[in-house]
């Protein structure tokens, strides 16, 4: 129930690691090292997209995709890492995701969202830009 | 700051032999040879429950070469065996190391600062059935005090020493069983936050707004403290930052913002949000 699109929002997070000017020398080596690798092309800036079909009341799939996580980075090429750091991203947000869809009238517990098998999928701009070819 | 003695003390040959290899290849500046300190100016928690005439005399014999230890890699040799035995120790006075340890390229972090007691010549790694491995790296420059079979000896006549001592490795294993639970939260920025309040706990210091802790690590470092993805917990403490739980201080320091977490407030509540404890929202 995640979908990872294209390169957008990519100034921005560029941007956020070289702002890193006041954090601790440890954190500034390390956010130029992180700018240089995406230089290099070895990291992408993504962002997540958390959605949820769900049957409505009249028997019909309906998709829910109003959460997004932005500050999202993938490794150049795409492993197993990767994912794991997306459904690391999903679980911050799961909770608002919830909460949406409580207001939207579905009877979702807290907890429940987490507990359903997490899919993602990447959109086919995305699926080339990783693969580091 | 060292404080170092009058006297010129060396550390037992026999340390001073184990220390030499230790330090082969690695960014260390070895000092002990001609410098000493007396190890409860620096912690004069260990010296707890002496009579003061008692502590003063402890003061007195309790005086340790030190080792001076530079950023980078650091390989002490495992086993030390007879050149070590009946040493009770390093004990860091001041500065940053961690110990990571690595089981099927799945890393994981100790961090340790002053007060911890090392045992570098300790490593179980190499009788264990299946392979795993552990590397020790000097994050901030740090100063160990050698508590050699001589310091033991000492320090004997104040059995209290070495119970405060043991106190210490206890404290340790306590701390790492905390890492391990926090691991098993859900989401990487509560486990940040359990991290840094327990950090703040026992290097921190307390302040008007907050607790204030001179802790500088990378993101990579936290990732491997908590068990997250490097990315996940550079985009987790910007979600905290905003949401008014961390803050900057002077010199990359980070500031925890009081007040302090609601647990229960870090993890689901039935019908309730994880930011209904007060904290500022999205």
């Amino acid at each position: 129930m995640a979908r990872l699109v294209g390169v957008t929002g990519a100034q921005d997070q560029v941007r956020a690691l070289r702002e890193a000017v006041d954090h601790s020398p440890p954190e500034r080596e390390e956010a130029e090292e992180l700018v240089a690798d995406y230089e290099r092309g070895r990291w992408l800036p993504v962002r997540l997209e958390l959605f949820a079909d769900l049957v409505g009341d009249e028997g019909r799939v309906e998709r829910f995709d109003s959460i997004h996580v932005e500050g999202v980075w993938f490794a150049v090429p795409h492993d197993a890492n990767n994912v794991r750091h997306a459904r690391e991203a999903a679980d911050q947000r799961f909770e608002a995701l919830q909460e949406h869809l409580v207001q939207e009238g579905f009877e979702i517990a807290p907890g429940q969202l987490e507990a359903l098998p997490f899919v993602l999928d990447l959109d086919d701009r995305l699926s080339e830009a990783i693969e580091g070819n | 700051m060292a404080a170092y003695s009058d006297v010129a003390q060396q550390p037992s040959t026999a340390a001073h032999s184990w220390l030499t290899r230790s330090m082969a290849g690695a960014t260390i500046g070895y000092g002990g040879a001609r410098r000493a300190v007396r190890v409860f100016d620096h912690d004069p928690d260990l010296l707890r429950g002496l009579e003061q005439h008692e502590a003063a005399e402890a003061l007195a014999h309790g005086v340790a070469a030190v080792a001076r230890l530079e950023k980078g890699e650091w390989h002490p040799p495992a086993r030390g065996g007879g050149e070590v035995a009946g040493h009770p120790g390093l004990l860091v006075i001041e500065g940053q190391l961690a110990r990571d340890t690595t089981v099927a390229l799945a890393p994981t972090s100790e961090l340790l600062g002053a007060g911890d007691l090392l045992r570098p010549w300790q490593d179980e790694s190499e009788v264990a059935s299946l392979p795993w491995r552990s590397d020790w790296e000097v994050l901030q420059p740090a100063t160990l005090a050698i508590l050699d079979a001589r310091f033991a000896r000492a320090v004997s006549p104040w059995p209290s020493i070495f119970a405060a001592l043991m106190e210490r490795m206890t404290e340790r294993q306590r701390w790492l069983a905390l890492q391990l639970a926090i691991g098993h939260l859900r989401r990487v920025d509560a486990r940040l936050l359990v991290l840094l309040w327990h950090l703040g706990d026992r290097w921190g210091t307390v302040h008007a707004d907050g607790v204030h802790l001179p802790i500088r690590l990378t993101h990579a470092h936290l990732a491997r403290l908590v068990g997250a993805q490097r990315p996940s917990v550079t985009l987790a403490l910007t979600q905290l930052t905003e949401a008014g739980r961390l803050r900057r201080g002077t010199g990359g320091t980070w500031v925890l913002l009081r007040p302090a977490p609601d647990l229960a407030s870090l993890l689901r509540k039935p019908g309730g949000s994880h930011r209904d404890d007060g904290a500022a929202g999205d």
